[in-house]
């Protein structure tokens, strides 16, 4: 009979009459842990060992470590959105976009419309132009008054 | 004594100088020069915001009434109309263009204008709503006179011009409709439009101004800025890329042969356009052609083909601005009929403007609550026959 059937006999005939102190249980205890430790490790170290053993297993756990390290560099790097491309009047300064051939050009792709959106988005561009200056405000300019 | 006479001519001359110095001063407004008072309005235009700018156009085309915010833009505008008012009346305007610029020449008052222009006609309704109708008129006229100081500097301002007639143009079939008859108003606005149609903006001038200009641009040296002012979207076919890669790689020979074919490509443009429209719109669309067709073969033509606009279509919109304008003074002619008869005349009055599309009379047709004035000849571009309708007012 194998030792653990033994004692599972043991146990089921008569109960042990066994008297533990607290050294007792610490030993017991410390024995279980030990023992336990020692089956996890066992158990881990055979596993790895199993899936390493094959070529395939390797190749495969290879680039699934390389697409896993792609993908992280995809999230915390993502690509800039590629611009599109400008066209000539954004990039143009408003003085070019007032001139009479960018107008012209203007007229033949959209008529007097288009004639009016380029000139008012240069005048926008050139920024707000005073509309009024009273006296006083030219006062306190000139004089600091 | 001699000392005493001395003094008293010095005492004279003095005098007689500071009276000439404040007279000159005092007879300096206004200008000889319209431009500068347009510049001057200008500095000091509000434009509208997206919500009265959209109010105005809906106005325009009749679809609401004038409103607060209209009315607020154009009080915060009055000393603007003022002066371009004062502006359009004056003969001159020279607006200092840099012609050595050639067609990078600026233009910055060609949005300004037609700003100005529409706050006119906001306020030419308002008055019309208010039932002044003569100074209703009086304020289209004022976009009359406004287009005609611009128009024949260049064709990018002789187009910006037609397109203020025809805002005009608009408004005063608008209120001749509406108006109720007054003989007096009637006369009046007869002997305007006169004298606008005297002054009346020539296409041939503007070509003429294009030409000389252009010539200037034509050289290896203003190449490459004349290119980047066309910018890339005109860039449409693999003919035109290479067309520009051509004149990019072009020397001084290139460039010589290209400003001789293009001012007889010019000249000849300028020689159709006194034709009639219809012979005129096919020799137009012939010269295009032939250089469209020799710039692939010819490279002194490429320059031509790159530059020269739908020249048949700029005239088409020169012919319907001068058609609409003749169908008003016509159309006036007749309401002044109505006005001394008290009934609409059974046929064309005799010796009246044209259809410039035909070179022929309006057809004439009396409808149910007025009248149409029917062209004869047809826009050759959109295939289309214009008619403009007038009401007589009950």
């Amino acid at each position: 009979m194998k030792p653990t059937e033994n004692i599972e006999e043991f146990l089921k005939l008569e109960k042990p009459h066994v008297t533990t102190g607290g050294e007792m249980d610490k030993r017991t205890l410390d024995d279980s842990f030990a023992a336990m430790d020692d089956t996890i490790r066992g158990n881990k170290t055979n596993a790895a060992g199993i899936l390493l053993r094959s070529r395939a297993a390797r190749l495969a756990a290879a680039a699934a470590i390389i697409v896993a390290i792609g993908l992280l560099m995809v999230y915390r790097n993502p690509p800039v959105p590629q611009q599109p491309l400008q066209t000539t009047s954004v990039a143009k300064s408003p003085a070019d976009m007032l001139t009479a051939m960018s107008l012209n050009m203007a007229w033949r792709r959209g008529g007097i419309e288009a004639v009016d959106d380029q000139s008012s988005k240069a005048f926008k561009m050139l920024g707000s132009k005073p509309t009024r200056a009273s006296i006083q405000e030219l006062l306190v300019e000139l004089n600091g008054v | 004594m001699k000392t005493v006479n001395h003094k008293k001519l010095v005492k004279t001359m003095c005098i007689l100088l500071t009276v000439l110095t404040f007279a000159s001063v005092a007879g300096a407004y206004p200008p000889d020069n319209a431009a500068v008072l347009y510049y001057k309005a200008f500095l000091m235009l509000q434009e509208p915001s997206e919500e009265v700018k959209n109010m105005m156009r809906e106005m325009r085309e009749g679809k609401i009434k004038s409103n607060d915010q209209i009315k607020q833009h154009l009080q915060d505008n009055r000393n603007v109309m003022e002066f371009a008012e004062a502006a359009a009346e004056i003969r001159q305007c020279d607006w200092g263009y840099d012609i050595s610029r050639g067609l990078g020449v600026l233009m910055p008052e060609l949005l300004n204008l037609r700003l100005t222009a529409f706050m006119f006609t906001a306020k030419a309704q308002i008055l019309a709503e208010e039932g002044d109708y003569k100074a209703a008129l009086s304020k289209c006229l004022t976009i009359h006179k406004m287009a005609r100081h611009m128009s024949d500097s260049l064709l990018i301002s002789y187009l910006v011009g037609a397109s203020l007639n025809n805002l005009a143009n608009q408004r005063i079939e608008d209120f001749l409709s509406i108006m109720p008859e007054d003989i007096e108003t009637l006369v009046w606005l007869k002997s305007q439009t006169v004298s606008i149609s005297v002054n009346a903006p020539s296409i041939k001038v503007a070509m003429a101004r294009e030409k000389e200009i252009a010539m200037q641009e034509l050289r290896r040296e203003r190449i490459d800025s004349l290119l980047e002012a066309m910018g890339d979207d005109f860039v449409t076919d693999e003919i035109t890329a290479d067309a520009v890669k051509k004149v990019r790689a072009g020397d001084r020979k290139f460039f010589k042969d290209n400003r001789e074919y293009y001012a007889g490509l010019m000249d000849d443009i300028i020689v159709a356009l006194d034709l009639p429209y219809q012979q005129s719109h096919r020799k137009l669309d012939r010269l295009n052609d032939r250089v469209q067709k020799d710039a692939k073969t010819n490279p002194a033509a490429i320059m031509a083909a790159l530059l020269v606009p739908a020249n048949s279509r700029v005239l088409t919109i020169g012919t319907k601005r001068s058609t609409f304008f003749n169908a008003i003074r016509a159309a006036i002619d007749i309401y002044i009929v109505k006005a001394k008869t008290g009934r609409l005349p059974d046929t064309l009055p005799a010796d009246l403007p044209r259809d410039m599309f035909s070179g022929e009379d309006f057809e004439y047709e009396k409808i149910k609550d007025g009248f149409v004035l029917r062209c004869r000849g047809k826009d050759l571009d959109k295939d289309e026959i214009y008619q403009y309708d007038f009401k007589v007012s009950k």
